[in-house]
C-alpha cells in the first residue's frame, strides 16, 4: 500500500486554479521527484498535502488514514514532514531548539529526550555547534537545520522543497548521500528540485507538474525525453 | 475600486436588505431610524479616514479617535478666543491637522513602517495615550461644549417632529465618500496611493515616491479627522477620553466592510447607528447600545475565521 | 562561581521579603502598588511572547476585581477565596473570548482586547442592583484592616507567583512552542505545534493572573467602580514597564516595573495632572529607539564588551 496517496486534488484561490486533478502515489522507501517550470504549482501542492492550505476538492491519504481536512499539526503527528523553500529558521531559538520543535511537538518527546534527539539528528546531518544562535549559522547550516527540524518529528513522508539550490558540487554530493541515508531509515521522500542532475541521480521516479497538473510521470530517463516536458520547460543539466 | 465589480451581486442584495430595514423601521420605530441615521452618519464619517490609511496604505492608527478629540478641542478654543463657529473652524482645523499629521508621521510612524504590525500598534497606542494625557494635562477631564442654537433646530415630517441638524453628519459621510472615491480614482496622488497600497515594491519601480505618498495620505487622513472633530463638537462635548470609542467603532466598521472597501464602511456605519438607536429605543436596555459594536466585531471575526477554516 | 550568579537573586529576594521590617507605611504602599503593576506587566509580556499583542490587562483586572468583591459580598467567603474566584472568572472569560477571537490574530485581536475594559465596564454598569451601577460597590472593610505590611506581603506573594509562572513559561517546552509561534506560525504548525491551543491557553492563564491582581487590589482598597477598576492606568503603566525593561523575558518587565514604579511616585509629586503622559512617551520612545528595552541594551552592551575583551 502506498504510504501517501492523493486523489484529484484541487486548490483554487478565487479565480486562480493553482493545482488541479493532482493524483499520485508515494511508495515506502521511494524517492519521488517533483519537477516543473516556475509557477507550476509544486510548492502549492506541498502546502496542500502538508495542511497549510485545505484542498478545494479531492482527497489525501496517509497509509490507510484520510487526512484531507486534518489541520497541519495533526498531519505532522501522523507522519508528514516538510521543509520550506525560503528558509525560515526560528530566529529567537538556538539551532538545537529549532530542531527540538519537531521532536517536542511532532514526536511528543519530553524536554530532555528532545534535546538528545536534536543532537543525534544534527550529528547525522554533520551540523555542529548547535547551541549557537541562528544568526551565527551559514546558509548551508540553516538548510541542514530545516531538514533536521522536519526529521525530528519522525516523519513517514518527507517533502524537501528545493534544498539543493545554491550548493557546490561537494555539498550536493554530501546532500545526496544524506537524503539516501534518510530514505534507508524508512522515510519516503518527495524532492522538489530545479537542479536536474540531482533529480537524475537521486530519484526512483519523477512527476512533472505544469499549470497545476501532472503532465508526465515515470523514471527520469523517460520523463526527460518526453517532448511535452521539454516543451513545458527546458530543464538545465548541470 | 477593484472590488466594485465583484460586489455587484452582493451590492444588490445589500440594497434590498437595507430598503427592507428602512421600511420596517419607518413603520415600527421611526424615531430610532432617524436617530440611527444621524449617529451612523458620524460613525461612517469618522471611519472613512481610518479606512483610507488602513485600506490604502496599510497603516493601523490607534490614535485615530484621539486626533478627533484634539480637533474638537482645537475648534472649542478657537471659538472661545475668536468667536469662530466650529463648522467654520473646520477649515483651519484641516490645515492645522494636516501639519500635525505630517509631524506625527515624520517623527514616529515612518520609522515603524518596515517593522512588524505589532510595533505600529504599540507605537500608535503610545501616541494615543500621549494625546489623551496631553488633553488631560491642558484642559482637565471636564467636558466642554460650545452653546450653538442651530443644533436644536427641528423639522416636522408628517406626524414626526425631530432634530434635523444631526443629518449634517449623514450627508457629510456620503459627500466624503464620493470625494474620497473621486480622489483615489481621478487624481495622481490618489492613484499613486492605491498603487502603493496594493504593491509597494511595484509602485516604487514605476517611479512612485512611496514615502511621500505615505506622508501625504497620512496627513490627509489626520487633517480630515481633525476637521471631523470640529464638526463633532457642535453636538457632543469633548473630554480627553471622548475619542477612543470612535477608534474602536471605526475599526469595527472596517472589519465589517473589509479592508479597502470604502462604500461598505458607510453602509456599515449607518447600520451600526441604527442598531444602537434600536437598542436605545427599548426602555431599560439603553445601556447596552455601547456593546453593539463589540458584538458585531466578534461576529465578524468569527465569520471571517470560519470562512478561512474551510478555505 | 555558580553560586555567584544567584547572589543578586538571593539578595533581591531577601530585600523583598523583609522590606516592611525597615520601611514605613508610605513606602510599603508604593512597593505594593509597584508589585501590582509588575504582575500586570509580566503577565502582559507572557502573552506577547506568543506573538499576540493584547490590550486587555485593564479589562481582566477590573473583571477580577468585580468578581472577587461580588462573591465576597454576596456569598461571604474568605477574601482569599474571592480573589482566586476573581482569577478564575477572568480566566474563563478569556478562554471563551479566545476561542472566538484567536483565529484571527494581529490587529483584530489587539483591538478586540482594547475594547474589553470599556465593554466589561458597560456590562457591569447595566446590572446596578448587583454591581452598584456607576457608583460601584464598597467593602465593609479593607483586607487586613488596611495593615500595609500584610498587604505588601500578600501582593508580594502574587508577584512571586507570577514570576514563577513566567519562568516556567521560559524554561519548559512552552518556551519553544511560544517562540516558534511568534517567529513563524507556519513553521510551528508544520512541526506539530497546536498553535491555536497554545494561544488560547496563554491568553486564559495570563488573563487569570490579571484577574487575581484585580481581586487583590479590590480588597486592598475596599471598593470597585466602573471608572476606577477599569482605569486605563492598568493598561498604560504595565505596557510602559514591560517595554522599558525589555520584553520577551521575565526580568525585563520586573526591572521596568521597579524603575517606573519608583519614577511614578516622583512624577506624581512633580506633575500632579497628566503625569501619565510620560508613560505614553516612554512607549513611543522605546518602540522607536530602544525596542529591546533596558535589559536588551544591557545585554548588547555586555556582549560587545565581552567581544572586545576577547579580541584583546
Amino acid at each position: 500500500m502506498a504510504v501517501l496517496r492523493t486523489e484529484s486534488l484541487e486548490r483554487r484561490f478565487g479565480g486562480l486554479v493553482a493545482v488541479h486533478d493532482l493524483t499520485f502515489e508515494l511508495a515506502e522507501n521511494e524517492i519521488l521527484g517533483i519537477i516543473g517550470p516556475n509557477g507550476a504549482g509544486k510548492t502549492t501542492a506541498i502546502n496542500v498535502i502538508s495542511g497549510l492550505y485545505m484542498p478545494t476538492t479531492g482527497r489525501i491519504f496517509l497509509g490507510e488514514d484520510e487526512i484531507t481536512y486534518a489541520p497541519p499539526h495533526v498531519r505532522c503527528h501522523m507522519g508528514i514532514g516538510r521543509t520550506f523553500q525560503l528558509v525560515h529558521p526560528l530566529v529567537d531559538l538556538t539551532a538545537r531548539e529549532n530542531i527540538m520543535v519537531g521532536a517536542l511537538f511532532g514526536r511528543n518527546q519530553r524536554l530532555r529526550q528532545a534535546r538528545k534527539t536534536a543532537e543525534e539528528i544534527a550529528a547525522k546531518l554533520d551540523l555542529e555547534g548547535i547551541d549557537r544562535s541562528v544568526s551565527d549559522l551559514t546558509v548551508l547550516e540553516i538548510k541542514k537545520l530545516e531538514i533536521g527540524r522536519a526529521l525530528a518529528s519522525n516523519p513517514k513522508v518527507l517533502f524537501l522543497d528545493e534544498v539543493m539550490a545554491g550548493l557546490n558540487s561537494d555539498e550536493t554530493k554530501a546532500a545526496l548521500d544524506a537524503v539516501r541515508r534518510i530514505r534507508d531509515q524508512g522515510v519516503a521522500i518527495c524532492v522538489v528540485e530545479h537542479v536536474m542532475s540531482v533529480i537524475r541521480d537521486l530519484t526512483d521516479r519523477v512527476v512533472v507538474l505544469d499549470g497545476g497538473t501532472i503532465i508526465a510521470e515515470g523514471p527520469y530517463s523517460k520523463v526527460s525525453a518526453d517532448p511535452r516536458v521539454i516543451a513545458a520547460y527546458l530543464g538545465e543539466e548541470e | 475600486m477593484r472590488l466594485l465589480r465583484r460586489l455587484r451581486r452582493g451590492q444588490v442584495l445589500l440594497l434590498l436588505v437595507s430598503l427592507g430595514v428602512l421600511v420596517l423601521m419607518m413603520l415600527w420605530k421611526p424615531y430610532a431610524l432617524i436617530e440611527g441615521l444621524q449617529r451612523g452618519g458620524l460613525y461612517a464619517l469618522i471611519a472613512l479616514p481610518m479606512a483610507l490609511i488602513l485600506g490604502v496604505v496599510g497603516i493601523i492608527n490607534l490614535a485615530h479617535g484621539e486626533f478627533m478629540m484634539l480637533g474638537a478641542y482645537f475648534a472649542y478654543w478657537l471659538g472661545v478666543y475668536t468667536g469662530l463657529d466650529p463648522l467654520v473652524a473646520m477649515i483651519p482645523a484641516l490645515v492645522a491637522f494636516a501639519l500635525l499629521g505630517a509631524a506625527t508621521y515624520l517623527l514616529t510612524i515612518r520609522r515603524a513602517l518596515k517593522a512588524p504590525e505589532l510595533n505600529q500598534l504599540l507605537l500608535t497606542f503610545g501616541v494615543a495615550m500621549v494625546g489623551a494625557e496631553f488633553a488631560n494635562l491642558m484642559w482637565t477631564s471636564q467636558p466642554l461644549k460650545p452653546h450653538l442654537s442651530y443644533v436644536y433646530s427641528s423639522m416636522t415630517l408628517g406626524k414626526l417632529r425631530f432634530g434635523a441638524y444631526a443629518f449634517v453628519y449623514t450627508v457629510s459621510a456620503i459627500v466624503l465618500l464620493v470625494l474620497l472615491s473621486l480622489f483615489l480614482r481621478r487624481t495622481r496622488l490618489g492613484r499613486a496611493a492605491l498603487a502603493v497600497g496594493q504593491n509597494p515594491r511595484g509602485a516604487k519601480l514605476v517611479g512612485i515616491d512611496i514615502n511621500r505618498t505615505y506622508l501625504a495620505i497620512f496627513s490627509l487622513s489626520i487633517a480630515l479627522v481633525g476637521a471631523i472633530g470640529a464638526m463633532f463638537l457642535t453636538r457632543n462635548s469633548v473630554f480627553p477620553s471622548a475619542g477612543s470609542p470612535y477608534t474602536m467603532k471605526s475599526f469595527c466598521l472596517i472589519a465589517l466592510a473589509g479592508i479597502g472597501n470604502l462604500p461598505s464602511v458607510v453602509w456599515g456605519g449607518f447600520g451600526l447607528g441604527i442598531a444602537e438607536a434600536l437598542v436605545l429605543s427599548f426602555r431599560g436596555y439603553g445601556g447596552w447600545a455601547d456593546v453593539v459594536f463589540f458584538a458585531v466585531l466578534v461576529a465578524v471575526i468569527l465569520g471571517r475565521s470560519y470562512r478561512r477554516q474551510t478555505a | 562561581m555558580r553560586i555567584a550568579r544567584y547572589v543578586p537573586y538571593l539578595v533581591g529576594a531577601a530585600v523583598a521579603a523583609t522590606f516592611p521590617l525597615f520601611s514605613g507605611a508610605y513606602l510599603e504602599q508604593v512597593a505594593g502598588a509597584t508589585l501590582i503593576y509588575l504582575t500586570l506587566a509580566l503577565s502582559w509580556d507572557m502573552l506577547l511572547r506568543s506573538g499576540q499583542l493584547g490590550f486587555g490587562t485593564a479589562g481582566f483586572f477590573g473583571l477580577g476585581s468585580y468578581a472577587a468583591v461580588l462573591l465576597f459580598l454576596n456569598v461571604g467567603v474568605q477574601p482569599f477565596v474571592s480573589i482566586i474566584f476573581g482569577g478564575i472568572v477572568a480566566g474563563v472569560v478569556a478562554l471563551l473570548l479566545g476561542l472566538a477571537v484567536l483565529r484571527l490574530r494581529g490587529m483584530y485581536f489587539a483591538i478586540t482586547t482594547l475594547a474589553l475594559a470599556g465593554i466589561f465596564a458597560v456590562v457591569l454598569r447595566n446590572f446596578p442592583s448587583l454591581t452598584g451601577g456607576a457608583e460601584g460597590k464598597m467593602l465593609p472593610s479593607c483586607i487586613f484592616s488596611g495593615d500595609t505590611a500584610n498587604v505588601y506581603w500578600l501582593i508580594l506573594v502574587v508577584a512571586v507567583m507570577t514570576i514563577v509562572i513566567s519562568e516556567v513559561f521560559e524554561r519548559t517546552r512552552i518556551h519553544v512552542a511560544l517562540t516558534s509561534i511568534r517567529n513563524d506560525e507556519r513553521v510551528a504548525k508544520s512541526s506539530g505545534v497546536n498553535v491555536f491551543k497554545y494561544l488560547v491557553f496563554v491568553f486564559a492563564v495570563t488573563s487569570a493572573i490579571q484577574g487575581i491582581a484585580g481581586g487583590v487590589y479590590a480588597h486592598v482598597f475596599g471598593f470597585v467602580s466602573p471608572e476606577g477598576s477599569f482605569s486605563a492606568n492598568f493598561l498604560l503603566l504595565p505596557l510602559a514597564m514591560a517595554l522599558l525593561g525589555g520584553i520577551h523575558s521575565t526580568w525585563g518587565p520586573v526591572i521596568g516595573a521597579l524603575v517606573l514604579g519608583a519614577l511614578s511616585e516622583y512624577l506624581k509629586l512633580q506633575i500632579p495632572y497628566g503625569h501619565l503622559l510620560v508613560y505614553g512617551a516612554i512607549i513611543v520612545v522605546v518602540i522607536l529607539f530602544l525596542p529591546q528595552g533596558l535589559s536588551g541594551a544591557a545585554r548588547a552592551w555586555r556582549g560587545r564588551s565581552h567581544a572586545a575583551r576577547g579580541a584583546r
